[in-house]
């Protein structure tokens, strides 16, 4: 399964990395290098199977990035993304470890190592309304925490990395008809998944549980804007839904783009 | 394993060792002998918790439609008024010392949606899902109220001329009950003098009529009580309108009988038992007995059921002296020692460093033979000793059975040993020679442990 959604993210890459190859040819005369900080957040619901408790489990994160996006040519480019997460999750158990855990509110948030790419690229613009196709992957490569395990007879901790990635791409639709403000719809499939794993160790006695993540509901719908502020600085603002059974999930992005 | 048919010296046969203190069963009974039947202090006249039905922790997490939100205490309430017509939610009741309101939602949103929107407003401190809390996963079993060691909540325990228990000197069972109340694959194979099989606390929670060692038959019915008593408390069917509740709720009892009617065994019929048991379905092991004599064979049969993923438990023994075995065969077998309802060891109970653990085993209702006192007579009484202890650590072993069948027996062992509450810390920090590392606690073992930074 894991496999199949990495093939899926590949194809969505290859594809749009292949259509910007003509355009490669001519990026020396019609593109510029830019870079930005980018800050996101998102909370979605997560589905970790069978072992779900009374909660359902719940992925916060709050991602901070540097952004080096390079403009092949007029309406398409390419970004990286290098930062930091901070993620939480809350109402996440381990049950198959010796002593479960419970990752409630107070278990605090880790740390995480944040990459990302995105390639977004118009492919109607000539009008008012333009439209092109976006698509954007996040990986956020969880550092090690440890937690005590209070209570217990014996000293023990856990040891826990998350690794969490997100991918999502689908068209932009967006009215071009006003000066320096452009705002948008990003329609998209939207996939999270990753892996949790705790080692636990209680004296002699030592646990392992690795819990497959990924998150509920499959797709959103984005509502943006890009400012143009002047003609070195783009500022774009995105908020987004993910419907889930039950209610919704959502998501925050803001972008600074400066053009060197 | 072949078992060499020897019928060791006498010193070598085991006693049970719920004689202790002069009150256990035997003694009772020898008692009731000389100075004519005594009636059990417990009376038909108890009636059925909840109607005779169960609580049961089900239902939604949270009251539908309904949202918690408090505002800052400088939060006026025109202000307040204000704000939750703006979010066109309706007050239900507010506590104005906490400045705290239960309102009503609209129908298009959600309970978490507004709850996530009113968060946001300055001018709120908290807003959430109005929570449902309920009592705690509790047997609607009558005598229930009478097991402190399940869930000790002060209450006079019930047995002659006893006081009341400390509150919370129990084994967290109903908490522990929250997680699991066991599987009925989980099978606890209780090497005594057998079982009841007509009696109507335990009927239903035999496996079958299971292996008569002592007469070498197919039929364990008990003919002394101990084991019936024992069985009881470990897995007593629960939730039945009958009697009391067992530790494993949900699992089942192999009788193997392996003492006389007078309550001793010889080591090879114990030896025979322990891998006749292990051989057949058995996941857990329970042995209230013991003896003062090591012996190589009896050793290496523990080892044949640990090595196949069984949990032993026995008894440390009553008499204030060195463990006895099998429970001092420490690598195989979880010692139990004995506290009481204040959570204080017994002066009887054997000490050394091979204690694992402590559960209650001062006055311990439990099942006696429906013939043991009697037609007019509930078949019920309190016992004392090891022996008690020894089946309310069979049961935790079984509800984890249940809960992680891939642990193994060593894993589950350790589980039950570091979940343990220190309650002798006061004289003995941390693991010792009277309670081990402590009285076992299900809630610690079984719940998940909620992590903080």
């Amino acid at each position: 399964m894991k496999n199949h959604k990495l093939v899926f993210c590949a194809i969505i890459l290859v594809t749009l990395g292949t259509s910007a190859l003509p355009a490669l040819s001519q990026a020396h005369s019609e593109s510029g290098l830019r870079a930005g900080f980018s800050l996101g957040y998102l909370s979605r619901t997560l589905d970790v199977g069978e072992e779900a408790g009374e909660t359902a489990p719940e992925l916060t994160s709050v991602m901070a990035s540097l952004v080096l996006r390079y403009d092949l040519q007029p309406g398409f480019s390419l970004a990286a993304h290098v930062g930091y997460s901070s993620s939480a999750f809350d109402g996440l158990a381990f049950r198959r470890l010796p002593f479960s855990v419970d990752f409630g509110r107070d278990a605090g948030r880790i740390g995480g190592l944040l990459l990302g790419a995105e390639i977004e690229k118009s492919l109607l613009g000539e009008g008012a309304f333009g439209l092109g196709i976006l698509g954007r992957f996040f990986a956020s490569l969880g550092i090690q925490k440890e937690w005590d395990l209070p209570g217990l007879a014996a000293e023990g901790s856990v040891k826990g990395k998350p690794v969490w990635m997100k991918a999502s791409v689908g068209p932009v639709l967006s009215y071009r008809g006003w000066a320096g403000f452009t705002p948008f719809l990003f329609p998209r499939f939207d996939y999270l998944w990753g892996t949790f794993e705790l080692n636990q160790k209680v004296q002699s006695l030592e646990g392992n549980e690795k819990k497959d993540i990924k998150g509920k509901g499959q797709f959103g719908l984005g509502l943006g804007a890009d400012f143009e502020l002047s003609k070195s600085l783009r500022v774009r603002g995105e908020a987004g839904v993910y419907p889930r059974g039950g209610g919704a999930d959502y998501s925050f992005l803001l972008q600074t783009i400066i053009a060197f | 394993m072949a078992i060499t048919k020897k019928k060791i010296l006498g010193i070598a046969a085991l006693t049970l060792v719920i004689i202790a203190s002069g009150s256990g069963l035997q003694k009772v009974r020898q008692e009731r002998a000389k100075e004519g039947p005594a009636r059990p202090s417990v009376h038909r006249a108890i009636g059925s918790m909840n109607g005779g039905l169960p609580f049961r922790a089900e239902g939604p997490r949270y009251a539908p439609g309904q949202v918690l939100v408090r505002f800052k205490p400088n939060v006026s309430t025109q202000l307040v008024s204000a704000t939750l017509a703006a979010y066109e939610t309706q007050e239900i009741k507010r506590i104005p010392r906490l400045n705290l309101y239960r309102v009503k939602i609209p129908e298009w949103a959600s309970v978490e949606e507004m709850a996530q929107a009113m968060s946001r407003n300055p001018d709120v401190l908290y807003a959430g899902p109005n929570y449902i809390a309920r009592i705690m996963a509790t047997p609607n079993d009558p005598f229930f109220h009478y097991q402190y060691a399940l869930n000790n909540t002060g209450q006079d325990i019930g047995a002659p001329g006893s006081p009341s228990g400390k509150a919370k000197a129990d084994i967290r069972a109903t908490a522990g009950w929250e997680e699991t109340k066991g599987a009925a694959e989980t099978v606890i194979a209780v090497l005594d003098s057998g079982v009841d099989f007509d009696h109507p606390d335990i009927k239903n929670k035999v496996v079958s009529r299971g292996r008569d060692i002592a007469n070498d038959d197919s039929d364990a019915t008990d003919d002394n009580g101990h084991g019936t008593y024992v069985a009881g408390i470990a897995a007593a069917d629960t939730n039945n309108d009958e009697g009391i509740a067992g530790v494993a709720w949900n699992c089942r009892i192999l009788p193997v009988k392996v003492t006389d009617s007078e309550g001793s065994a010889w080591y090879d019929d114990l030896i025979d038992g322990i891998v006749w048991a292990a051989d057949n379905g058995a996941q857990v092991i329970n042995m209230s007995l013991g003896g003062d004599a090591a012996d190589d064979s009896l050793r290496d049969a523990l080892r044949y059921a640990h090595e196949k993923g069984v949990v032993i438990t026995a008894s440390a023994g009553n008499d204030n002296t060195a463990v006895f075995y099998p429970a001092a065969y420490d690598a195989y077998c979880l010692a139990v020692a004995a506290t009481d309802y204040d959570d204080l060891r017994t002066s009887y109970s054997c000490f050394g460093p091979e204690v694992d653990v402590a559960a209650p085993g001062e006055a311990v209702l439990s099942l006696v033979p429906t013939w043991y006192w009697g037609p007019d007579y509930l078949p019920y009484a309190f016992g004392f000793g090891t022996s008690a202890s020894a089946p309310h650590v069979a049961g935790l072993a079984a509800l984890l059975k249940g809960l992680k069948p891939w642990l193994t027996a060593g894993e589950i062992m350790d589980v039950i040993r570091f979940s343990s509450d220190d309650v002798n810390s006061g004289e003995h920090s941390g693991r010792d020679d009277y309670i081990g590392y402590g009285r076992i606690n299900l809630e610690k073992a079984l719940v998940p442990i909620k992590l903080s930074k």
